[in-house]
C-alpha cells in the first residue's frame, strides 16, 4: 500500500491519471445507470401501452364471449389473438374455471406468474392477468403471457453499447491525459536534470524551449537563470581567492581553482568528501610552531590569520559563510581563504622599517642629549667645550641627513613626488661636478677622473637625483678609502648583443676596506651597515636610496668588491638612442 | 684606601663611548672599553670589571643581550653589575634584556646624570 502511495506521490503524471480515472468512472457508472434506468422505464412503458390495447382488444371480444359461454368463438378469438405480436400464452376462465388455452408452439411449460418485474422475468415471458366484472362480481378473466424476448434483447443491446462506449471513452480520456501529462512530465523532468547538472557544475544541458506555453516559459526563463550562474560560475572561477562549498549533507561540491593553485591539484579529489578531509589537510598544513592551540577548523576560523607549509610559507585568512537553505535549519557553508602572505609581509617589513628607523634617529639623539646635557651641568675648559660642541654638531648633521634620506626614500616608495624632471644630454658636467666638489671637501684620497672622451652618450635624466645617487656612491668610495687611497671615476658604454640594448655606466673605483660576498648581498638594504663600516659615519640608507634612483631610471647598479681590496660601482643607464622610456610617473 | 672600581664601556659607537667617559671622569674609576661582544667577553675575562656598560645592537656575530647571558651565567662573573644601553625601546626588548639577567636598562638617548646615579645605586646594592 505504501509503494502504492509513493507511486502516485512521486509522479505529477501519475497523480493527474489517477485524478481523470476517479473523477471518470464513477461519472461514467452514473451515467450508465441512469440511461439503463430511462430505458427500462421507456420500454416498460411502451410495453404496457401494448398490453393495454391488447387488454382492450381482449375486454371487447372475450368479455361478452365468457358470458355467453361460446367456446368456439372463445376459441376462433384467442388464436386470432396468438397471431398478434409478441403474445405467447392465453388461458380464459370463466368465474375461476379455465374454460380454454392456447399458446405458441415454442412457449416453454413453465409456471404462471404475477407481479413480476418486467426485467425480471428471466424467462423472457411476461405474464399479465385480466380480470372481468360486471357489477363489481368478477366474471371470468384472461392470463396472457408476453414474449419479451425481443424487448430484452434490445436492453441488452443498449447496455452493451453503453459499456463499450464507457470503457472506450474512459481508455481514450485517461490515454490523452496520460499523453499530455507524460509531455509535461518529460520536460519537467529537463529541468530537473538541467538543475541536477548545474549544481554539480556542468553546464552542458537540454532545456524545454519549444513552444509558448508555461513550461516553455519557465524554461526559457530558467535558461536565463543558467546563464547567471555560469556567469558567477565563471567569475567563482577566476577568483584569485580560494572557495570550497560544502552542501547541506556536509558533503564538498565546489573548490575553485585558485584553491587548487593554493592547496596543489590534489584537492580536487575533495569533491564528494566530506568536510572533515578538508579540515585535516589545513591542519596538516598548519604552521605548528605558530598555532599550537589549534586542533580543528573552527579553532582557525577564530583567528585572523593563519600560517601554513604549502609547502611554500603562506600566510592565510579564512572566512565562512552560512547559507541557510529552505529545508528548515539545513544549511550550506562557503569557506574562503586568501593568501595574505603579501600583504602581511609587506606590513611585517613597513613596521620594521619603522622601528629600524626610529633605532637609528635614536643613536645621534644620545649623542646631542648626553653632550648638551654633559655642557649644561660642567664647567669646560674652552678647548674640551669646543670638543662637546662639535660632537653635538656632527651629530645633528648626521640626524639631518638620517631624515633628508628617510623622506627621499619614503617619496621615491610612495611614488607621490617622484615625477622625474628629465634632461636629454650627457652627464659629463654632472660628474665632473661631483668629482670637483668631492676633491675640494676630502682630502685624505686621491681622485682620478678619467672618462672615456668618446662616451657620453645622451640619455635621459633627472640632474638632481642623478647627481644625488653618483654622490652617494663617490663619498662611500671616499668615506670607505684608507689614508691616501685613490678613487676612480670613469665611464663606459656597453652594446648588449641579446635586446640590442645600449647602456651607459658611470663607474667609481676604490682601494677601500671593501666587502665579503654576504655584505654585498646585503649592500641595498635599507639601514644596513656592513660590519667592518665600524666608525664611519653614515645612514645606512645612501645604497638604498640610489638603488631607487636608479631604478627610477630604468637602470640598475652593479657592484663587485673584494674585503680589503676595494669596490668597484657602476651607475648603469640606457642610452636615449636605444629608445628606452624612462620610467616617469604624473 | 679601597680598591678602585673596574668599569668597561661597550659600544660600537666611539662618541657614545667618550659621552660615558666624559660622564664619569670624575669618578674613581678605572675604565676600560670596547666596540664589540666579542672584544667585550675577552675584556671581562682578562680585567674582571665591576661593571658594565653594554649596548646591545654591535657589529659582529654577539650582541649585547647574549654577552649579558655568557656573563650573568658563568659563577665567575655573574656578580658584576650589567647595565644594558640600547636603542631598542619596546617592551620585548626590555624584556630580553630582564631575562639574560640585567640589572638595569637603559634607553637611548638617555641622561648622562641618570645613567651615573644608576652606576652609583648598582654598586651600593651590592
Amino acid at each position: 500500500m505504501r509503494q502504492l502511495i509513493s507511486y502516485f506521490h512521486g509522479s505529477f503524471r501519475n497523480k493527474l491519471l489517477a485524478l481523470i480515472a476517479l473523477i471518470f468512472i464513477p461519472f461514467l457508472l452514473v451515467l450508465f445507470l441512469t440511461s439503463q434506468k430511462i430505458m427500462t422505464a421507456s420500454l416498460s412503458k411502451q410495453f404496457y401501452t401494448h398490453t393495454e390495447n391488447l387488454s382492450e382488444v381482449i375486454r371487447t371480444s372475450i368479455k361478452p364471449l365468457i358470458l355467453t359461454d361460446n367456446l368456439v368463438a372463445i376459441d376462433e378469438v384467442t388464436r386470432s389473438l396468438l397471431q398478434l405480436q409478441d403474445v405467447a400464452f392465453i388461458r380464459v376462465f370463466s368465474y375461476d374455471q379455465a374454460i380454454l388455452e392456447v399458446h405458441r408452439d415454442t412457449y416453454p411449460q413453465r409456471q404462471f406468474q404475477l407481479d413480476k418485474q418486467l426485467l425480471a422475468a428471466t424467462d423472457g415471458y411476461y405474464d399479465v392477468e385480466y380480470i372481468f366484472q360486471v357489477e363489481n362480481t368478477a366474471v371470468g378473466k384472461v392470463q396472457v403471457s408476453f414474449s419479451i424476448n425481443q424487448q430484452r434483447a434490445l436492453l441488452m443491446d443498449a447496455n452493451q453499447k453503453l459499456v463499450m462506449t464507457a470503457v472506450v471513452m474512459t481508455s481514450i480520456g485517461l490515454l490523452l491525459t496520460w499523453l499530455l501529462a507524460e509531455q509535461v512530465s518529460n520536460k519537467i523532468r529537463l529541468l530537473e536534470h538541467a538543475s541536477n547538472r548545474i549544481a554539480r557544475g556542468d553546464a552542458r544541458v537540454t532545456l524545454p524551449l519549444d513552444g509558448h506555453d508555461e513550461i516553455a516559459r519557465t524554461g526559457r526563463a530558467f535558461k536565463n537563470m543558467m546563464h547567471q550562474i555560469k556567469e558567477k560560475y565563471e567569475a567563482l572561477n577566476l577568483s584569485p581567492d580560494g572557495i570550497l562549498i560544502v552542501s547541506a549533507q556536509h558533503l564538498i561540491t565546489y573548490t575553485n581553482p585558485a584553491l587548487h593553485a593554493m592547496f596543489g591539484s590534489h584537492v580536487k579529489h575533495l569533491i564528494g568528501q566530506t568536510l572533515n578531509e578538508f579540515e585535516q589537510l589545513l591542519l596538516r598544513t598548519i604552521d605548528k610552531k605558530s598555532h599550537e592551540a589549534v586542533e580543528s577548523l573552527e579553532d582557525l576560523l577564530q583567528l585572523t590569520e593563519f600560517r601554513v607549509h604549502l609547502p611554500d610559507f603562506k600566510v592565510l585568512k579564512c572566512i565562512k559563510k552560512r547559507v541557510n537553505t529552505n529545508a528548515g535549519d539545513a544549511f550550506s557553508e562557503v569557506f574562503y581563504l586568501r593568501d595574505i602572505t603579501h600583504e602581511s609581509e609587506i606590513d611585517r617589513m613597513k613596521s620594521e622599517f619603522l622601528t629600524t628607523a626610529a633605532h637609528e634617529l635614536r643613536t645621534p639623539l644620545a649623542s646631542v642629549m648626553g653632550y648638551s646635557e654633559l655642557l649644561m651641568v660642567n664647567e669646560y675648559p674652552e678647548e674640551k667645550t669646543k670638543f662637546v660642541a662639535d660632537t653635538i654638531n656632527r651629530q645633528a648633521q648626521n640626524l639631518k641627513h638620517l631624515v633628508d634620506d628617510l623622506l627621499d626614500i619614503a617619496k621615491i616608495e610612495a611614488r607621490s613626488n617622484a615625477v622625474l624632471e628629465l634632461n636629454h644630454g650627457n652627464v659629463q658636467q654632472l660628474v665632473k661636478d661631483c668629482c670637483d666638489y668631492i676633491a675640494a671637501t676630502s682630502s685624505h684620497c686621491e681622485l682620478i677622473f678619467e672618462p672615456d672622451n668618446c662616451a657620453w652618450p645622451i640619455i635621459e635624466f633627472d640632474e638632481h637625483k642623478l647627481e644625488q645617487a653618483v654622490m652617494n656612491i663617490l663619498s662611500n668610495a671616499y668615506k670607505y678609502s684608507k689614508q691616501n687611497g685613490i678613487v676612480i671615476v670613469d665611464t663606459v658604454v656597453i652594446n648588449q648583443e641579446i635586446d640590442g640594448l645600449s647602456w651607459f655606466g658611470i663607474r667609481i673605483t676604490d682601494q677601500g676596506i671593501g666587502m665579503n660576498q654576504t655584505q654585498l648581498s646585503r649592500v641595498g638594504e635599507k639601514f644596513y651597515r656592513a660590519d667592518n663600516a665600524g666608525s664611519v659615519p653614515g645612514t645606512g640608507l645612501g645604497m638604498a636610496l640610489t638603488c631607487e634612483i636608479l631604478a627610477l631610471h630604468s637602470g640598475h647598479l652593479d657592484i663587485t668588491s673584494q674585503p680589503n681590496q676595494g669596490t668597484q660601482v657602476t651607475l648603469w643607464i640606457p642610452t636615449f638612442e636605444a629608445d628606452i622610456k624612462v620610467r616617469g610617473y604624473g | 684606601m679601597a680598591k678602585r672600581q673596574k668599569l668597561l664601556i661597550v659600544d660600537d659607537h666611539a662618541e657614545l663611548r667618550t659621552l660615558i667617559k666624559m660622564t664619569l671622569e670624575h669618578s674613581d674609576y678605572q675604565l676600560f672599553e670596547t666596540d664589540s661582544g666579542e672584544g667585550a667577553l675577552q675584556l671581562v675575562a682578562e680585567t674582571q670589571p665591576d661593571v658594565i656598560i653594554l649596548d646591545i645592537m654591535m657589529p659582529g656575530k654577539i650582541d649585547g643581550i647574549e654577552v649579558c647571558r655568557q656573563i650573568k651565567s658563568n659563577p665567575a662573573t655573574a656578580a658584576t653589575k650589567v647595565i644594558l644601553l640600547s636603542a631598542k625601546g619596546q617592551k620585548k626588548d626590555i624584556q630580553a634584556g630582564d631575562d639574560a639577567g640585567a640589572d638595569a636598562y637603559f634607553i637611548k638617548p638617555f641622561s648622562p646624570t641618570s645613567l651615573l646615579e644608576a652606576i652609583q645605586f648598582t654598586q651600593n646594592c651590592r
